[in-house]
Order: structure tokens, then sequence, then C-alpha cells
């Protein structure tokens, strides 16, 4: 049996990490949204050296352990003058890298509009701009809410990343809890059931959103 | 508004899709381009809209060079072969489109597009679809708001690539007479693709015939159907039976029997082929002269009132189509298995070595 005093003594540990892991989830979700609608629009922009710019990114961090990218801002960028908190290090590392999962399921879903409503957009009349934003991007997100939901899923589970710099999150305070209790079975089975609380529910939301989507069309 | 296409290629890589194109289509015309699958129709229609750029040459609408002018601002109306509709967009909202993204100076005001929209979509029939979308509508009723679409911003020029092609025969020759009466009362210059030859001939004012990237022949439905001026163009319209033979002193020999070409009367013992149209072949049943082919009749069909028989000719056993009236038919009293004389009643004789097919 689960020994619940060990949460109940330690509840404000426990919530404490709670409430950071979601801090850091909710910045690093709306950044890594933001960015990652940057670089798909780069990636398929006709301007060459956008569209580099944005390939080289996806290519790069995409292929990268993002315990790699969270080093970098820990310990890496203090050579070059710039210091970071665990926190601050982790959620930056933690946008960097999912808005490259991010751009890529934006640009799939943008490319999934036919080619032929960009045309016909432009032949009634529309700027690329506008075709952009009122004939490719609605059609679009439609295409792209079930992938960026499981991407913001695994946002929250990756999340975790910040117990390694310190980062003051649900797991580092775990391991405070285990390391002063000597229990690690119970603990962690507690922390696993507070990300269930925040990607459940997540997981649910994207399910719903996805029928309803369905069903408009 | 007249169009000049000028001297128009394009490659895509090595592969030359368009190759030195000229045509000029007059104010008022309703061109149809036809031609096989891959002719680069499609890229000819696309250059003239803008939606892609020519390797070389120009167009001109009226007198202004628009070779480098964006889409948006040529002012074409574009009907594309899949439709396109905006698919998040009611019927309303697809017509209207063009209108409401103008600039503000420019921009009809509210009441202004929406009866615009309504006299468009009454036009083409559907205003009481006006709130449905686009995956609610018949492959028929999505062309046609297509077609409103297109019109809704005036264009003085309206392109359509293979607009009927998804839809079923009947269908599509009500929509093209209709597309010919709506061309007539917008007095708006039209060019439409199609490999439809049938459709072509029936409402274009003048056909163009493309092959591989290039012009064959331009000429009107009449004149490219009767006279055409290649093999190409007179397998690609129609149905055609080939007599080859040697062409001598304005002659084609052709086994024990022979034709006359006058056009050839300097020609000296060359490979020649002979085209004639099924309609061309007369049958008789004794032979009356010594230029008649013994053929037997191996099948016959008749279509309302034409008779089409295929047959086989006892010297070279290649087959022939012939066609001829349900009257003709009934008179020589024709039946299946039996022997009868086939003559060429009109041919034109083409030398391979000038084309090659
Ligand atoms: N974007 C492109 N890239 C490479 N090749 C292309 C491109 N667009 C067209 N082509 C080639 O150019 C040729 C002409 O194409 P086009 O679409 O103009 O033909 P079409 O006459 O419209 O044929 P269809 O009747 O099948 O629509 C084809 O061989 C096609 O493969
Ligand atoms: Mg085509």
């Amino acid at each position: 049996m689960l020994d619940f005093s060990i949460l109940t003594k330690n509840i404000d540990l426990f919530l404490e990490g709670f409430k950071n892991t979601v801090l850091a989830s909710v910045i690093a979700l709306a950044a890594s949204f933001l960015l990652g609608m940057v670089i798909a629009v780069m990636r398929i922009s006709p301007i060459r050296p956008l569209n580099w710019i944005g390939t080289a990114y996806v290519e790069f961090i995409r292929n990268i352990p993002l315990l790699i990218i969270t080093f970098f801002f820990f310990v890496g960028t203090p050579v070059l003058g710039f210091t970071f908190s665990g926190f601050t290090a982790g959620t930056i590392a933690l946008s960097i890298y999912t808005a490259a999962f991010i751009a890529e399921a934006i640009r799939a879903g943008i490319q999934a509009v036919p080619k032929g409503q960009m045309e016909a957009a432009r032949s009634s009349g529309l700027t690329y701009n506008q075709a952009m934003r009122l004939v490719i991007l609605p059609q679009a997100i439609k295409i792209v809410i079930p992938p960026i939901g499981n991407q913001f899923i695994n946002l929250v589970k990756n999340s975790s990343i910040l117990a390694v710099v310190a980062g003051l999150d649900l797991m580092y305070h775990a391991d405070l809890v285990s390391s002063k209790t000597f229990v690690v079975f119970d603990v962690y089975i507690f922390v696993a059931l507070f990300y269930l609380i925040l990607t459940v529910p997540l997981s649910l939301g994207v399910g719903y959103l996805e029928k309803r989507l369905a069903k408009s069309n | 508004m007249s169009i000049k296409i000028q001297n128009i290629s394009k490659s895509f890589g090595s592969f030359k899709a368009l190759d030195d194109i000229h045509i000029h289509i007059k104010t008022g015309e309703l061109v149809a381009l036809l031609g096989p699958s891959g002719s680069g129709k499609t890229t000819l229609l696309r250059i003239i809209a803008g939606l892609e750029a020519a390797d070389q040459g120009s167009i001109l609408f009226g007198n202004e060079d628009i070779t480098h002018i964006r889409t948006k601002e040529r002012k074409v109306g574009f009907v594309f072969q899949h439709y396109a509709l905006f698919r998040h967009m009611s019927v309303f909202d697809n017509v209207a489109y063009g209108l409401k993204v103008r600039p503000r100076k420019s921009r009809p005001s509210k009441k202004e597009i929406e009866e615009r929209v309504y006299e468009l979509l009454r036009l083409v029939k559907l205003e009481a679809y006006a709130n449905r979308y686009p995956t609610q509508l018949s492959g028929g009723q999505r062309q046609r708001v297509a077609l409103a679409r297109a019109l809704a911003v005036e264009p003085k020029v309206l392109l359509l690539d293979e607009p009927f092609g998804a839809l079923d025969a009947k269908v599509r020759k009500d929509l093209r007479r209709w597309l010919r009466r709506l061309h007539d009362n917008f007095q708006i210059t039209s060019i439409f693709v199609t490999h439809d030859q049938e459709e072509a001939l029936d409402v274009a004012d003048r056909v163009v015939i493309m092959n591989e990237g290039r012009i064959e022949q331009i000429g009107s439905p009449e004149e490219v159907y009767d006279h055409p001026n290649s093999p190409f163009v007179y397998d690609f319209l129609g149905n055609v039976n080939l007599f080859r033979g040697r062409l001598h002193k304005g002659k084609l020999h052709q086994g024990n029997f022979q034709i006359d070409a006058p056009e050839f009367s300097d020609a000296e013992n060359k490979t020649a082929i002979g085209y004639v149209r099924p309609h061309d072949i007369s049958i008789e049943k004794e032979e009356n002269s010594k230029d008649g082919v013994s053929a037997v009749i191996k099948h016959i069909h008749v279509v309302g009132p034409i008779v089409h028989l295929e047959l086989k000719r006892n010297d070279t056993e290649e087959y022939l189509e012939a066609e001829l009236t349900k009257d003709l038919y009934n008179n020589l009293q024709l039946k299946t298995g039996e022997k009868v004389f086939v003559k060429p009643k009109q041919l034109r004789v083409f030398i391979p070595e000038d084309y090659t097919i």
C-alpha cells in the first residue's frame, strides 16, 4: 500500500514543485507555440534565406537531446556572460526544443491545405499575406490541433528536465522528498499522479476539440 | 480585352512544357485550348493568369504588357480544374471574398457587395444555397460557385481550366451551353481548357490544338475539323481511317486500288498515308469502279440516326470504320458478314517524313 503520510507531511514541497511545473509548462507552451508558428511560416516562405533559417532551426534542434540544450543554457551561456537560474534555463530550453516540433506540425498542416487554395485566393485578388491569414491558416489550424496537442502533452512531461538543473519543479522536489525520507517508490508514484493531473485533462481536451472540428467539416 | 500571347516558352528542368507559343485572341472571343494530357494547356493558362512565370515571351492584355504584373493586379477570373473553393467559407463568402478584402478606397459597401453576390448567385442559379458550405454541394453546383467567384471581381478575362471535367455528360452539355450565353452576356474574353474535342467544337469561336507544348493548329471549329493541317490533328479530332500506300504522280496507290491526290502531282514513289473520316467512306454492294476496296462487315452499331460500321479489308486485313445515315443503311440493307466495296469520298494525304506521329 502507498504511504499517504509521505504525501501529507511533505505537501508543501509537492505543491511548490507542482506550481513551478505548471508555471514552466504554461510559459514554455506559449513561447514554443509563437516561436513554432514563426519558424513554420519561415520554412514555407518563398524567400530563400528565411527558408534556410527555418529549416536549419528545425533540423538542428529536433536532432539533439533536450538535456544538452538545457545544459547549454545552464552551464554554457554563463561562459558567454549570460547566467540563468535553473528554472529559467530549463524553461528556455523547453520552449526552444518544443518549438521545433510545433513548427513541423504547423508546416505539415499548412502544406496539407491544397495548393489550389492559395492560387484561388491570389486570383480572387488577395495578397500573399491576406491569403495566408484568411484562407490558409484557418484551414490549417484544424489539421494541426491534434499533433500540437500531443506536443503540449510531451512538453508537460519533458518539463521534468528542470530537475537536472535544480529548476525547482515537481521532479526536483520529489528528489528532495525521497532523499529526506529514504522512500523512493511511493514518492515517485505521487509525482506521477501530479503529472497526470496536468496531462489527462490536456489529453481529453485535445480529443474533444478534435471531435468538434471533425464535426464542423 | 484582347489577349496577345507572344513567343511564350516554359521549361520545367530540362522538360520543355511550352515551346514558342503565339496566339492572338480578340476581345469577346471564346477560345478553347484543346490537346492531349500533358500538352501544356494548364501551364499556358497559369502563365496567362500569372500563377506561373514564363521563361521567355510576353503577354499583352489590350495594349498593356502584363508579363511582369502580379496575379492580383491582372484582374482575371480563374476557374480551377478542381474548383478550389474555400472550404471553410459559405457559398456566399466564397463569392464575396475577393470584394471584401479590397483596400478600403476601392471596396464596395457592404450592401453593394451583398447585392452583387446575390446577382451572381442568381445567375448561376444558386441563390438558395448561399449559406451552404462547399462540401454540402454537388459537383455541378460547386463548379457554378467557382464560376460565380471568378466573375465576382469583374474580370475582363475569364480563364477556365477544364471547368466541366469532373461532371457527367448531360450536365457538361448543359453547363457549356450556359457558359457560352454567360460569356456573351458579360462581354468578356474567355479561354477554356478541355481535352474533350466535342466540347471545344461545340461552344468555342476558335480552337487552339496543342501537342507536346506546341500549337498544332488554330482555327474555327469547322476549319480544324474539316481541314486538319497535320496527321496529329486528324487523329485527335474524331476517328480516322488510314490508307497507307505509295504516292506517285498525283495518285495514292495501295495494293490494287488507287485514289487521286492531285495536290501531290509531282510526287515520285513516296510512302504516304491517306486520312479518311468514317463519314467520308462510301459503301457499295457492287464493284462499280476499280478503286473500291473489298471488305467484310464485322459489326453494325446503330446509334440514333447514325449507323457505325466496323469493316475488315479483304486485302490487308486492316479494320476500317464507316458512318452512314440510317436512311442509306436501310436502303442498302446491309448485314453483318456481308461483303461490300468501300471507297474514300474524300481523303487527305500526308507524307510521313514531314510529320512524325
Ligand atoms: N510544376 C511543374 N513541375 C514540373 N513539371 C510540370 C509542372 N507543371 C507541369 N509540368 C509538366 O508540364 C507538362 C504540361 O503540363 P500541363 O499541366 O500544362 O498539361 P495539360 O495539358 O494541362 O494536361 P492535362 O490535360 O492532363 O491537365 C506535363 O508533362 C507536366 O508533367
Ligand atoms: Mg491540365
